[in-house]
């Protein structure tokens, strides 16, 4: 099974050290929550990881390849605000990645499937700027799928989804999982976390101070406490 | 490289043609893009071959050489900011997420964004070219002055990449302090030529000699060589974006998201410039009992919340007092010259004429008007006080640093020439900025985009603020000239200008009023 490594990131802003040594792996086909208090480097550490922030040190690898300064193409961030092209419909979106990624002919044919999947089919040729959150979200996802991205980081995916957004978002996720791809999802919903991941990494002051399942860090920390006071109890 | 070109014309493409199906939906948009562009091809068509084409003549020294050496500081300064890590590279963080997560190779995309970029710039300075043509009617043809224009914007814009990428190599101190040596290379001549409008020295003799006055007449009378040594240079530098573009997109990111940033707060009036980056490292917290103006209280509320991001703010601190030093400075030394001319009196009208014009297109095309932070706050609509009261005083609050500045000019101006009848000019700078202002409302309140504001709406602010200047011109020369009174002639004017702004901010005020959001949602279309 491929593995996503990430090895030993140091990220500094000025003097103040942002993610101090952090190191973890995914695996395709799982999920992985990345947890932590406000500040404590996970956004940093996906940054880093799209390639989108210069890491100060560290690796990261994919299928034992190390990955360069292009490792955007491998590892795909959903942010929080997911942005797309205001002025693109959905469709023109999913034309771009075919071009951009050279992608095979028949893709079009994959790309129907995946909006049909998202429940975005009748909204193929509305403008990016007239979507909603969740419709952007989509709009990214499907993106990122069509172009074969094994890699899809989501950040606070849940933050200003109404309850049905995240059921879908939830499924849309699971359905990730199925098709092979690894997933890292930062979020501070403990029990959505509890929910959808195999396996949860939690940082605290840019350290990597906890990780494996929620059953794993219950037995190490000898508390049977729900994930939020588990998650408190590490933090503190 | 072909299908990576494909797939970026494409993008670029399908956006400007949903762009203009959007804009032709709404057909005041509409027509403001074909008034725009049709005044542009009369003025054009008219200029070069019709009765009103004028004679040329060149731009005598040490002008014409001024203002080749200021476009060589402008460059050092715009070098300055992209060494400090400013360029406006991606347009969004979508742009940024679809481009790096592309197989399109770097180098490809980083001269792309540069390439639109400076195709950006250009097109905005399309709708100003023919005010510029205006201003410097009989100095150039419209060929000359737009190709010259154009091509100076895009040597500009395209040496922001080779600078970024030599940030990254060497360090932003040894690529500041290279921005800064090609500054200075600019700065020093523009100095010593300037002294010469008041003493003529071999120095200034020399500098002239280097030909960079006959450059500039050549560039601006179309000439062809001239003209491909400039946009020689530009392909020059878009080729040299092309061999460094490697391993710069987590700097193009950063870079882009301090523009952004940059952008918003100037459209909220904030001036700021390169030194920007460090107004957020050095921000002070200081507690608002300290600062002054507390008193302000009711709809001038507002105008102490401009206040305190102003003593919050390095940058914008440091932009003012240079912006004041540098007009004041300005102002003495046109005055000295005037003082010594044998017709100080069309020498300070000529002059006045010039910085009036510059002054208005500069404002319009520089300073988008953008108030959906304040509109999307509930803050903002919880004063009792009446809108336009609030719109006003927001005026005077985001205008008062462009006055003082123009203030310090009219100053320096009239203790150089030894004229206390210069000292006319300071209500009127006050009551031209107010007035600028109060037309960027009024049409933000018609036509709020930013885009449009950037691009024919600037075009249009410029005229509008010409058209609306004739009324209180009118006045104030009526009054001055049946009762013999300067003084009375100017305040008359001013009244009448400043009455014109009032109506202007209610007039803005009924249109925004209850849509606030709708306004802070059109604003980014």
């Amino acid at each position: 099974m491929p593995v996503l490594h990430i090895g030993g990131l140091v990220k500094r802003y000025g003097k103040k050290t942002a993610v101090d040594g952090v190191s973890f792996e995914v695996r395709g086909g799982e999920i992985v929550g990345l947890l932590g208090p406000n500040g404590a480097g996970k956004s940093t550490t996906f940054l880093c990881a799209a390639g989108l922030l210069r890491p100060d040190a560290g690796t990261f690898s994919w299928e034992g390849t190390e990955l360069g300064p292009s490792r955007g193409q491998t590892i795909a961030l959903i942010p929080e605000t997911p942005d797309v092209y205001p002025m693109l419909t959905v469709w023109e979106h999913m034309v771009f990645v075919a071009k951009s990624c050279r992608l095979q002919a028949g893709w079009e044919d994959r790309a129907l499937v995946l909006l049909e999947g998202f429940s975005m089919l009748d909204q193929r040729d509305v403008l990016g700027t007239e979507l909603s959150k969740g419709m952007r979200q989509k709009t990214l996802i499907a993106a990122t799928v069509l172009a074969a991205t094994p890699v899809i980081l989501f950040d606070e995916p849940m933050i200003g989804l109404d309850p049905l957004g995240q059921r879908e978002l939830r499924e849309i996720i699971r359905d990730l999982r199925l098709r092979g791809i690894a997933i890292v999802i930062s979020t501070h919903m403990l029990e959505q976390a509890e929910a959808i991941c195999d396996r949860v990494v939690i940082l605290k002051n840019g350290h990597n101070i906890a990780s494996g399942t929620f059953d794993e860090l219950q037995a190490s920390s000898g508390m049977h406490a729900n994930a939020e006071d588990l998650f408190l109890e590490l933090t503190r | 490289m072909i299908q990576d070109l494909s797939a970026l014309y494409y993008l670029e493409y399908r956006q400007i043609v949903n762009r203009i199906r959007e804009t032709s939906r709404q057909p005041g948009r509409a027509l403001i893009y074909i008034f725009a562009i049709g005044y542009f091809v009369v003025i054009t068509v008219l200029r070069a071959h019709g009765h009103r084409a004028l004679p040329m003549k060149a731009i005598p020294e040490p002008y014409a050489s001024l203002v080749i050496f200021t476009f060589v500081t402008l460059l050092g300064v715009m070098a300055y900011g992209a060494a400090s890590g400013i360029v406006g590279a991606f347009s969004s963080a979508a742009d940024a997420r679809f481009l790096t997560g592309s197989a399109i190779s770097e180098r490809v995309v980083v001269v792309w964004l540069q390439v639109r970029r400076s195709g950006i710039s250009i097109a905005r300075m399309l709708f100003t070219i023919v005010l510029y043509a205006l201003i410097f009617a009989g100095s150039g043809t419209v060929v000359g002055i737009s190709f010259a224009t154009l091509g100076g914007t895009l040597v500009a814009t395209a040496m922001a990449v080779p600078m970024l990428k030599l940030r990254t190599r060497v360090g932003a101190r040894t690529a500041q302090s290279l921005a800064g040596a090609v500054a200075a290379i600019g700065i020093l001549p523009m100095m010593i030529l300037l002294a010469s409008l008041l003493n003529r020295t071999h120095t200034a003799a020399g500098i002239e000699s280097l030909g960079a006055g006959v450059a500039f007449n050549a560039l601006f009378n179309g000439n062809t060589l001239a003209l491909s040594a400039l946009y020689g240079c530009g392909v020059a530098l878009i080729a040299l974006a092309y061999a460094t573009g490697t391993n710069l997109y987590p700097d193009l990111y950063a870079a882009s998201l301090r523009v952004l940033e940059f952008r918003e707060r100037q459209k909220r009036g904030a001036g700021a410039a390169f030194t920007m980056e460090h107004a957020y490292e050095h921000r002070t917290t200081r507690p608002a009992a300290r600062l002054r103006f507390e008193r302000l209280n009711g709809p001038w509320t507002i105008a102490w919340k401009e206040w305190i991001a102003f003593t919050r703010s390095p940058s914008m601190q440091r932009v003012f007092w240079f912006g004041l030093a540098a007009c004041c400075a300005c102002g003495g030394l046109f005055g000295a010259v005037v003082a010594r001319s044998h017709d100080p009196i069309a020498e300070s009208l000529s002059f006045a004429s010039v910085a009036s014009n510059m002054i208005v297109i500069f404002v319009a095309m520089g300073s988008a008007i953008g108030l959906a932070t304040d509109l999307r706050k509930p803050l903002w609509w919880l004063g009792p006080d009446p809108l336009w009261m609030r719109l006003f005083a927001w005026t005077v609050g985001t205008s008062w640093r462009l006055a003082a500045c123009l203030c310090a000019g009219v100053l320096g101006w009239a203790l150089a020439s030894h004229s206390a009848a210069a000292l006319v000019g300071i209500p009127i700078s006050i009551a031209a900025v107010l007035h600028l202002r109060a037309v960027g409302l009024a049409l933000y309140a018609l036509f709020p985009s930013t885009i449009d504001q950037r691009g024919p709406l600037a075009f249009v602010r410029a005229l509008l603020t010409y058209i609306l200047a004739v009324p209180p011109a009118i006045a104030g020369g009526v009054i001055g000239y049946a009762f013999h009174t300067l003084i009375g002639g100017v305040m008359v004017g001013v009244s009448a200008a400043i009455l014109e702004a009032l109506v202007l901010v209610t007039f803005a005020s009924a249109r925004i009023d209850g849509r606030g959001v709708a306004f802070a949602q059109a604003e980014g279309m």
